[in-house]
């Protein structure tokens, strides 16, 4: 007979089975010890130094080498972060036993497209376990300050920051007494302890208008700009780790100025395009960069359609191989008592989530590229609660639902086909889910069902209901050209699809094996259904098919 | 032996099963590798080594032990912070599991107090005696004996209450 404890040694040992170990510890471990050592190699000496300094001093000093706390903090090593195993949808790396990072893209929490000192995550992994002479990379402030001297050869001087964000960082450099340049700085690297890259930097009297940030550009560049000075010489520069084109150009008040910017070399991916102004007294004026992509150096690691979707690990976002359940990216790294919630996939490869403070209410909608395209909307942090991001299938609106921090009530929210407008619109019951669409229309599942509200509606309920007579309608999703909503009738399951104006178009036939379900998501007509039973199964030619390990995560998206 | 092959011996010998413990201890399978890795880091790279192998895996264990408190510390300060969830946003978790299954039992230990869940995974999944879990909690025989009992009582409790 099977006694309690052997039933509970059977399912602990079943459930160890499980747990694999990623198979480069031991030289994670042997770095990590090496590190040790080669800092003990220089601690001694200098402790024993200290130490005959002070004796000679007169003091009577026992300095304690045995003490393992006093050694603890090794500079430059930071805790390993979790890595993906497999490969899939471009978003992977290599398996085991170690993980090579990606050599052209790069992970950040923040907006924009590293340039300098840090553009891949290969180079950021580099930084963290050797930083050598680019220990100050750790200070975004420092970083500005070699962005100047290093790598730009232009003076000025890195202001000290007065914000303390975790993921980026604005710098302010200041030259002949005057800010010359804000410079744009986020994290880079696969855990919170990674090195700044700068992404951009803009001027008071400067700016370049076109190309924009992220941009691909072949030769020449065609740059377009405004400048608040009359007649100034513009500088304009394309910087990678070497100078690729270099050019002058004259600008004038208020008038647009234009240049054509010849390049050369086929060896970079994203380069800095710097362009910078001196005044008449040969000081430093202003400086902007703009980060760009050489076209048709690679293509982003767009994720193929439905292959990957984002989810909630912890309190923080990542994204998930679905058909084979490996988690692949670590995509936000929120500071400590700060809870990333809520991910939705939109646009080309745009993802957005809440970040709630840890006050537990105030909150802002952060929204990134999968690929190492940049970002476009942040919706600022505000005593507001917010959840249910939703970003159209094309990226033109963005959308959410807000509650009063403390108070009860819904209020729907939609930033309408790129921003042009704005709909708000209260409910008296909770919405449980939202998704938007290009056009600014929303889908609203609340406890009266499934609407669609159309743009500038005051009042939920003012939308369109669906109806079956006898049935429920549950978590919709708008899929670009169809809604679609599981319909309950009795204890039969359906997924049915409508068009933009609510008229029923088709219904499948039962689902078999299926549970409430809480989100829907599409992806190139592909469906993935999270369900009350842990489960986030794909529903595939009128069956669901599970996503393995689907208890690890909550709040899927694709 | 020098350093760098205890590593070896005691890597190969130990880290999969530290590993998996950690996982259990932790709740958190992607952790639970940087937990023992710090355990070998901090065992191993003691001033002046590791001197008696043989202990290498009750010292590790140990550390592991250890460490997992720490990293679960952390996290409750962490989710203290942690919103409550709203009425009208149904969780993945607010399904209830109603099979008494592996996924049931491995839900309702992680619901249990650290230390009867410390004792249960070192008795039953780790296999030590009550003396050796005693010495891996830095707890008595008999503390361990109580935590045991009261924790297979609760996942009883749990897996009741679930069904």
């Amino acid at each position: 007979m099977t006694t309690p404890e052997d039933r509970l040694r059977q399912i602990l040992l079943a459930e160890a089975d499980d747990v694999v170990p990623v198979g480069d510890g031991l030289q994670r471990i042997q770095q990590r010890l090496s590190d040790r050592r080669s800092l003990r190699s220089k601690l001694i000496p200098a402790i024993a130094i200290a130490g005959v300094a002070a004796i000679a001093g007169a003091a009577a000093v026992t300095v304690s080498l045995t003490d393992k706390d006093s050694l603890k903090q090794v500079p430059g090593h930071h805790p390993a972060s979790p890595v993906p195993t497999t490969c899939t949808g471009g978003l992977c790396e290599e398996p085991k036993p170690s993980p090579s990072l990606s050599t052209t893209g790069v992970t950040t929490s923040a907006s924009g497209i590293p340039v300098w000192p840090f553009s891949t995550d290969a180079q950021a992994a580099d930084w963290e376990r050797h930083p050598g002479a680019q220990g100050w990379a750790d200070d975004p402030v420092q970083v500005a300050q070699h962005l100047l001297a290093d790598y730009l050869k232009l003076p000025g001087r890195a202001v000290p920051r007065t914000d303390d964000d975790q993921d980026s960082a604005v710098v302010a450099v200041s030259a002949a007494g005057r800010t010359v340049a804000r410079v744009r700085l986020v994290r880079v690297g696969r855990d919170q302890n990674g090195p700044w890259s700068v992404v951009g930097a803009d001027a008071p009297s400067l700016s370049v208008t076109q190309p924009r940030d992220g941009d691909e550009v072949s030769s020449p560049i065609n740059i377009a700009g405004t400048a608040a000075d009359p007649d100034t010489s513009v500088h304009v520069r394309l910087l990678a780790t070497r100078a690729l084109g270099d050019g002058h150009t004259m600008a004038g008040r208020d008038i647009p100025w234009t240049h054509s910017l010849p390049w050369t070399g086929s060896d970079w991916s994203v380069a800095a395009l710097v362009a910078n102004t001196f005044d008449g007294k040969g000081d430093l004026h202003s400086v902007t960069i703009t980060a760009v992509r050489r076209a048709g150096s690679s293509a982003p690691d767009v994720p193929a359609p439905g292959s990957v979707f984002v989810a909630i690990d912890q309190e923080h976002v990542v994204t998930v191989d679905a058909l084979t359940g490996k988690q692949l990216r670590q995509l936000s790294y929120p500071p400590a008592g700060v809870v990333d919630t809520s991910p939705d996939r939109g646009g080309s490869d745009g993802v957005v989530w809440v970040r709630i403070q840890p006050d537990a209410c105030t909150s802002s909608i952060i929204r990134v590229g999968l690929s190492h395209g940049p970002a476009g909307v942040t919706v600022d942090a505000k005593p507001i609660g917010r959840k249910l991001p939703s970003l159209s299938e094309g990226g033109r609106s963005l959308g959410w639902v807000e509650q009063p921090c403390g108070g009860s009530g819904n209020t729907l929210i939609v930033r309408g086909p790129d921003a042009k407008f704005s709909t708000t619109a209260t409910s008296d019951v909770q919405i449980r889910d939202l998704d938007v669409r290009d056009d600014g229309y929303a889908v609203v599942w609340s406890e009266n069902g499934v609407l669609i509200v159309p743009p500038g509606a005051t009042t939920v309920s003012a939308g369109h209901l669906l109806r079956a007579d006898g049935c429920s309608f549950h978590a919709p999703a708008w899929d670009g050209d169809q809604l679609i909503a599981w319909r309950l009738c009795g204890a039969s399951w359906t997924l049915t699809r409508w068009t933009a104006i609510g008229t029923l178009v088709s219904a499948s036939a039962d689902v078999p094996d299926m549970s409430a379900p809480l989100h829907t998501s599409v992806d190139d007509g592909l469906v993935l259904v999270s369900l009350d039973s842990y489960r986030i199964p794909r529903f595939t030619d009128g069956a669901l098919v599970d996503t393995p390990n689907a208890l690890r995560w909550k709040q899927a998206d694709w | 032996m020098p350093a760098a092959d205890s590593l070896t011996v005691l890597y190969a010998a130990h880290y999969r099963g530290l590993v998996r413990l950690a996982a259990f201890l932790t709740g958190d399978r992607d952790g639970a590798e940087e937990v023992v890795q710090d355990a070998y880091v901090t065992v191993l790279g003691r001033w002046g080594g590791l001197r008696d192998l043989d202990k290498g895996e009750a010292y590790l264990r140990q550390s592991v032990v250890n460490l997992s408190r720490s990293r679960l510390r952390h996290r409750v300060v962490v989710e203290r912070h942690a919103p409550a969830p709203m009425p009208d946003a149904a969780s993945a978790e607010a399904g209830a599991i109603s099979a008494l299954d592996r996924s049931a039992v491995i839900h309702a230990l992680g619901e249990l107090p650290r230390r009867q869940r410390e004792a249960i995974v070192l008795r039953y999944y780790a296999d030590l005696s009550e003396a050796q879990t005693a010495h891996a909690m830095g707890i008595s025989a008999g503390a361990v004996k109580s935590h045991t009992s009261r924790g297979m009582a609760a996942l009883r409790h749990l897996l009741e209450e679930d069904t």
